[in-house]
């Protein structure tokens, strides 16, 4: 009894002497199989990048918060968020090895943020929760009344999916950087039909059936079609949609900065980029993606009326978007 | 007398028996999910890291939140320690002071924690000593704010029970030294206390989860933090594999605690 | 009896007073500052608390839905309280385990457990063939019965150890003075039963309105103040607001505790 207590004592003790971690906040599991990543690189390295549920709204005010003693070394964000990030100064310039490769719209200049992976807001539905209703195949359509209580798409004050969405949707309906009303109506008029503004992550609930349809990454869908086998389609809604680049960047005053920046060069190798793409998010490497995964994305045709937003103008825009949609539609 | 009683003893009793079921079905079934291996949605992901086959959905509770595990035995440990050394000695001389106005005031002070929501303390705690959030021995305060009164309750009760204050008195009387009282007196008397406190400290501290989500960060995360991760990011039988851990672990320490008659309690 | 001459002294609680002091009192009073402060925002967060209709209407239904629910688990487990109190039966120590250990479970894990039985997955609509319980953890309803769930154990072990004092003889006194049951029931059962119930009240009014693993999982679109705070604090970060919520939630609990405590030595 007393040498269990020893042992146990002696292996919390030298699990806590283990330097060899690297804190990323928004780390989620089953969003992009940063689970998958993290594991190998855990596998090939032995250092521990760990899990973390916040979202990319929740990890740049985390940031922000800790700014006097930084807690964190990096953080993954919807593109929007994390050039927000990089304007409000929480990052410190680094370029990986393989920056080249990045094209350049996908990066900042000096370093501050960089696209590891994109994907583009969809339509992941859930074929038998959605049971008889048909399919949506435009924007509008969600607006029907047969879609009540069917439709999900994440808090945008939280997360940075749901924020690029809420900004495309905008930009669609004819609204711009500065103008949110055309979104923010409609946003109110899709609001009858949503069953509520998760802050976590759904994609179990998606899966399970528990939501008929998540606006949300189209990898995401992808994953539980041909991966988890789900009863699940990914829509592209026929009026057009956004893509959404999701960068990283390196946070101002990093504790573990060496074994950030191994980390942030091993994240743009064809291997890393190639355990992205099982979770069908686009690598930004080209080259990387493996034609049999390629295939199994919705055909190019439907990606035509993609609309590439640019980032600086969306990040200038969120402080004031999430807080015109909290007051609008979260918080009523 | 009791034979007027009986039928309301009865129908009490099968009323108990009613809501312990409703409480100890959900458990069972979740424990139940964790073992039978079920087709369930979802795993793709973590059989990527895990591997398939039987006991996947430990082994990725072991290799991905182990560090959890880790985290969640020293700080229960800690601050279970820390609970006793301060809350036993405190307790004590209170129960010993009688009824002092500053023994009643004391009390009071030590009691106050639990009267307040944890999510509440978290906040004034992170606010008071800001940029300390995700420290260990921030974390470790705010378990001992939720342990250490009730190690001085216990200990206190103890004492009072056993009318403490007048043994010790008729000791000193006799001649017994300071060492002596506390060794031959005080000690045997609040042995079952103390181990009554510190099963009630590990198991309120290893169970503790809504002060901890607002003051960990990823690497200071305890076990029930990564409990909601695997509620929010992981399949059914993952999320079922590791609350069967959590309950492995805090079972035991409540049967111990409820076999020297304490009961730990957790806020919800 | 005279007074021991030496007096026993109060030192050795000297640090663990210091320490509640300065890892709870002190943070409240700093808390109570910044719920009154500005900050960046037009007015102090304790005047926004009460001024902006959602956060009033969290509040609100933070307060009602926790007394409802508190009210609901008391009168449900006096019953099982009176049994487990008075009682000598085979197997009343199994009971009480089996209330102690959902006792000790945490918020989120019941929310979890509200989840793997009336989600849409669920275990409960797939066992009884009861599609309407359908994804009923995420209504009010299924809140409520999760809610349910943390305070059955906290009612019924508040009332039994509280019940332990209860004088059965005047129960029987009644009878023979010619009561009827009924008379027995309301004019001097539930009157011995009654400090009882209001601690039990106040116990389970005071983890419920703190509940916030709970809420955190199941709460879709009812309010509830815990899970605004979290936003306040983590996302928005509304330091003046979250801290003005926090102090709500502390008031409001402690009162209530202290009042329900009252009457009892």
């Amino acid at each position: 009894m007393k040498t269990a207590f020893i042992a146990i004592t002696l292996i919390s003790v030298s699990a806590f002497a283990a330097d060899d971690v690297v804190i990323q906040y928004d780390c989620i599991p089953n969003y992009a199989n940063w689970g998958g990543v993290t594991a190998l690189y855990k596998k090939k390295t032995g250092v521990t990048v760990p899990p973390d549920p916040k979202g990319s709204s929740v990890a740049m005010a985390a940031l922000e918060k800790e700014k006097a003693a930084p807690r964190a070394d990096c953080a993954y964000y919807s593109g929007a968020i994390g050039v927000a990030a990089a304007q409000k100064g929480l990052h410190q310039p680094y370029k990986p090895a393989g920056w080249d490769k990045i094209p350049a719209g996908l990066k900042d200049k000096d370093g501050l943020w960089w696209t590891v992976h994109t994907g583009t807001i969809a339509l992941v539905v859930n074929t038998r929760a959605l049971g008889a209703t048909p399919l949506p195949k435009t924007w509008d359509d969600l607006l029907k009344p047969e879609y009540k209580g069917k439709v999900t798409y994440d808090d945008p004050t939280w997360g940075g999916t749901g924020f690029t969405f809420v900004y495309g949707i905008n930009v669609l309906k004819g609204g711009s950087a500065t103008n949110w009303k055309p979104g923010l109506a409609w946003l109110k008029k899709l609001d009858a039909n949503v069953t509520r503004y998760p802050r976590e992550s759904i994609y179990n609930d998606v899966l399970r059936g528990e939501v008929a349809i998540w606006i949300n990454a189209d990898g995401n869908g992808y994953k539980m079609k041909w991966v988890d086998k789900g009863p699940v389609e990914v829509v592209i809604p026929k009026d057009g949609t956004v893509s959404m680049p999701l960068v990283m960047g390196m946070v101002k005053g990093a504790p573990h900065a060496a074994a950030t920046k191994k980390y942030f060069d091993w994240l743009l190798t064809p291997e890393a980029q190639g355990e992205f793409a099982r979770s069908f998010f686009r690598p930004v490497v080209a080259g990387t993606l493996p034609a049999e995964l390629a295939q199994k994305f919705l055909p190019d045709a439907a990606y035509a009326g993609v609309k590439n937003l640019p980032l600086a103008e969306m990040a200038t825009a969120s402080d004031g978007l999430k807080k015109a949609w909290l007051g609008e539609i979260g918080k009523k | 007398m009791a034979r007027r009683i009986r039928p309301m003893i009865l129908g009490g009793a099968l009323s108990a028996i009613a809501l312990a079921v409703v409480l100890v079905t959900p458990l069972v079934i979740v424990v139940g999910a964790a073992f039978v291996p079920t087709a369930s949605l979802g795993i793709s992901s973590e059989e990527w890291v895990a591997g398939a086959g039987a006991g996947r959905a430990f082994r990725y509770v072991l290799d991905t939140y182990g560090h959890h595990l880790a985290v969640s035995f020293e700080v229960a440990l800690v601050a279970g320690a820390l609970a006793i050394a301060l809350g036993a000695p405190a307790g004590l001389s209170i129960a010993l002071a009688g009824r002092r106005r500053a023994a009643r005031v004391l009390e009071t002070l030590l009691t106050l924690p639990l009267a307040v929501p944890g999510l509440a303390a978290a906040v004034a705690l992170l606010g008071a000593y800001p940029g300390r959030g995700g420290d260990l021995g921030l974390l470790v305060v705010g378990h001992v704010l939720y342990t250490l009164p009730y190690a001085a309750r216990t200990v206190g009760e103890a004492a009072r029970a056993q009318e403490l204050d007048r043994v010790l008195e008729a000791a000193r009387t006799l001649g017994a030294g300071r060492r002596h009282r506390f060794r031959l007196v005080a000690w045997p008397a609040l042995r079952r206390a103390l181990g009554s406190a510190a099963l009630v400290a590990l198991a309120v501290s290893w169970g503790e989860f809504n002060v901890t989500f607002l003051l960990a960060t990823p690497s200071s995360g305890t076990f029930p933090t990564a409990l909601y991760l695997t509620y929010t990011t992981n399949s059914f039988p993952v999320a079922a594999a590791a609350t069967t851990l959590l309950l492995a672990g805090l079972v035991p320490l409540v049967l111990l605690a409820l076999k020297v008659g304490a009961e730990p309690e957790q806020g919800a | 009896m005279a007074k021991s001459a030496k007096s026993s002294s109060l030192a050795p609680a000297a640090p663990a007073a210091l320490f509640v002091g300065a890892a709870f009192v002190w943070p409240l009073v700093r808390l109570c500052a910044a719920a009154f402060a500005k900050g960046d925002e037009a007015a102090p967060g304790i005047v926004r608390l009460f001024t902006d209709a959602y956060d009033r209407r969290a509040l609100g239904h933070s307060i009602v839905f926790s007394a409802l629910v508190a009210l609901a688990s008391v009168l449900l487990c006096l019953p099982g309280a009176i049994a487990l109190a008075r009682g000598r039966f085979a197997g009343r120590s199994l009971l009480r385990a089996l209330f102690a250990v959902p006792l000790s479970l945490s918020g989120v894990i019941v929310g979890f457990l509200a989840v793997a039985m009336l989600g849409n997955a669920g275990a409960l609509p797939s066992l009884l063939h009861a599609s309407w319980l359908r994804g009923s953890a995420f209504t009010v309803g299924g809140l409520a019965a999760a809610y349910l769930y943390f305070e059955i154990p906290r009612a019924t072990l508040t009332m039994e150890a509280a019940l332990a004092a209860v004088d059965e003889g005047l129960l029987e006194a009644a009878r023979t003075l010619g009561a009827r049951p009924w008379q027995v029931a309301r004019f001097v059962l539930l009157p011995l039963c009654a400090p009882a119930m209001r601690a039990a009240f106040g116990v389970t009014f005071a983890a419920s309105l703190g509940s916030f693993g709970v809420a955190l999982i199941l709460a879709a679109r009812y309010s509830l103040l815990p899970v605004e705070l979290y936003r306040a604090f983590t996302g928005t970060l509304d330091d003046s607001l979250a801290a003005a919520m926090a102090l709500a939630l502390a008031v409001v609990a402690a009162v209530v505790l202290m009042a329900a405590h009252r009457g009892r030595r």
